[in-house]
C-alpha cells in the first residue's frame, strides 16, 4: 500500500512527479522562445489577460494569491517539467488566477496558446501529456483547498512536512518560516510556534538550519487527523 | 568540517539600521559601507533574532526539511 504521504505517494497525488517530459518540452519548445527571469521578478501577474504558456526549463516558481492586507498564500511551486498558465491556453475570456514569482534564477520557454492548440490536434502524445498534467493539477488544488478550510494547522504542518521531505540524493529546497506560512496557510510565528512543539514531541528534530523528520508515522496520523 | 549554516541575507533589502547588530548574541554582523555583514559567521547561532528584528526583511534564516536518523516505519 503506498504511503498517503511523501516524496514516495502516487504520481496522481504528488504534483511534483506529474511533469512533461523532455520530449514533449523539446517539442512545443521548438515554436516557443527562451527567457530568463532574475530572482524575484514576476513572471505573470493576478488579472492579466496574458495565454502564453511557459515552460519552465530551470529554476522553480512560485504561484501564489495576495489578499488586499498582503498576506500571502502559496498555491504550487513550479519545477522543470512544470508548465505555468497552460489553462489560460485554453480558456476563453481568460484571466491569470495567480501571480507567478521566480525563485532564484529562471528560465522558461514561452509558448503561444495558439502552438498549443495545433499540438494538441495533431500530436496526441503531448495531448495526452498535457491533459495529465492539468489532471494532477486539479487534484492537487482541491487537495490544497480541503487542507486549507477543513484541517489543523498542525496536520498541514504534518502534511507539508511529509510531503516536502527531500528524497536521498536530491538537494532540498530551501524554506524560511515565511515560506512555509504561506504554504500552508498561516503565518511565521504560528510556523514557528509548530515546529517547537513538534520538536519537544519528538517527532522532528531542529537542528540549525535543518528539520530533521524522526517519527514519520506520527507526522502521517496527525496529517489524517 | 562541519557545515555553518547561515541566515540568507539580501543586501539590497538592508538599510544599515544596524538593529540586527544590537540583537545578535555572538556578534556576528557588523556594519560596513552602510550595510550589514556577517563579520564573524563562525559565531553564528542561528538563533533567529536577526531575522525578528530585521524591519526591512533583510535576513531570513532558512530551512531544509531532511530525514533524521530516527525514521519510523
Amino acid at each position: 500500500m503506498p504511503p498517503k504521504h511523501g516524496p514516495e505517494a502516487t504520481q496522481f497525488r504528488d504534483p511534483q512527479r506529474t511533469r512533461l517530459s523532455p520530449g514533449v518540452v523539446e517539442a512545443l519548445s521548438q515554436s516557443g522562445y527562451v527567457r530568463d527571469h532574475r530572482p524575484g521578478s514576476i513572471l505573470m501577474l493576478e488579472g492579466d489577460t496574458v495565454t502564453d504558456v511557459h515552460l519552465v526549463l530551470q529554476g522553480a516558481v512560485r504561484v501564489f494569491r495576495a489578499s488586499p492586507e498582503g498576506r500571502e498564500q502559496t498555491l504550487i511551486y513550479l519545477h522543470p517539467g512544470d508548465a505555468l498558465n497552460l489553462p489560460g491556453a485554453f480558456a476563453p475570456d481568460w484571466r491569470v488566477p495567480a501571480t507567478a514569482q521566480a525563485v532564484g534564477s529562471v528560465r522558461t520557454v514561452v509558448v503561444p496558446a495558439r502552438v498549443l492548440h495545433g499540438a494538441v490536434r495533431s500530436r496526441p502524445v503531448i495531448a495526452a501529456e498535457l491533459l495529465s498534467l492539468l489532471a494532477a493539477r486539479v487534484h492537487y488544488l482541491s487537495t490544497l483547498a480541503y487542507d486549507l478550510g477543513l484541517l489543523s494547522v498542525r496536520a498541514r504542518m504534518a502534511k507539508f512536512l511529509l510531503t516536502e521531505l527531500a528524497s536521498p540524493g536530491t538537494t532540498p529546497m530551501r524554506w524560511t518560516h515565511a515560506d512555509i506560512g504561506s504554504r500552508i496557510g498561516s503565518v511565521r510565528v504560528v510556523v514557528s510556534r509548530t515546529l517547537s512543539a513538534m520538536a519537544a514531541e519528538g517527532l522532528i528534530r531542529l537542528d540549525r538550519h535543518r528539520i530533521e523528520i524522526l517519527d514519520a508515522a506520527a507526522l502521517e496520523r496527525i496529517a489524517d487527523s | 568540517m562541519p557545515e555553518t549554516a547561515l541566515p540568507q541575507y539580501d543586501p539590497e533589502r538592508c538599510t544599515g539600521c544596524g538593529v540586527c547588530l544590537a540583537v545578535c548574541p555572538g556578534g556576528v554582523l557588523a556594519l560596513e559601507e552602510g550595510r550589514a555583514t556577517f563579520s564573524a559567521p563562525e559565531n553564528c547561532l542561528y538563533c533567529g533574532e536577526c531575522e525578528l528584528a530585521c524591519p526591512a526583511g533583510a535576513v531570513q534564516l532558512y530551512y531544509v526539511i531532511v530525514q533524521g536518523d530516527r525514521m519510523s516505519a
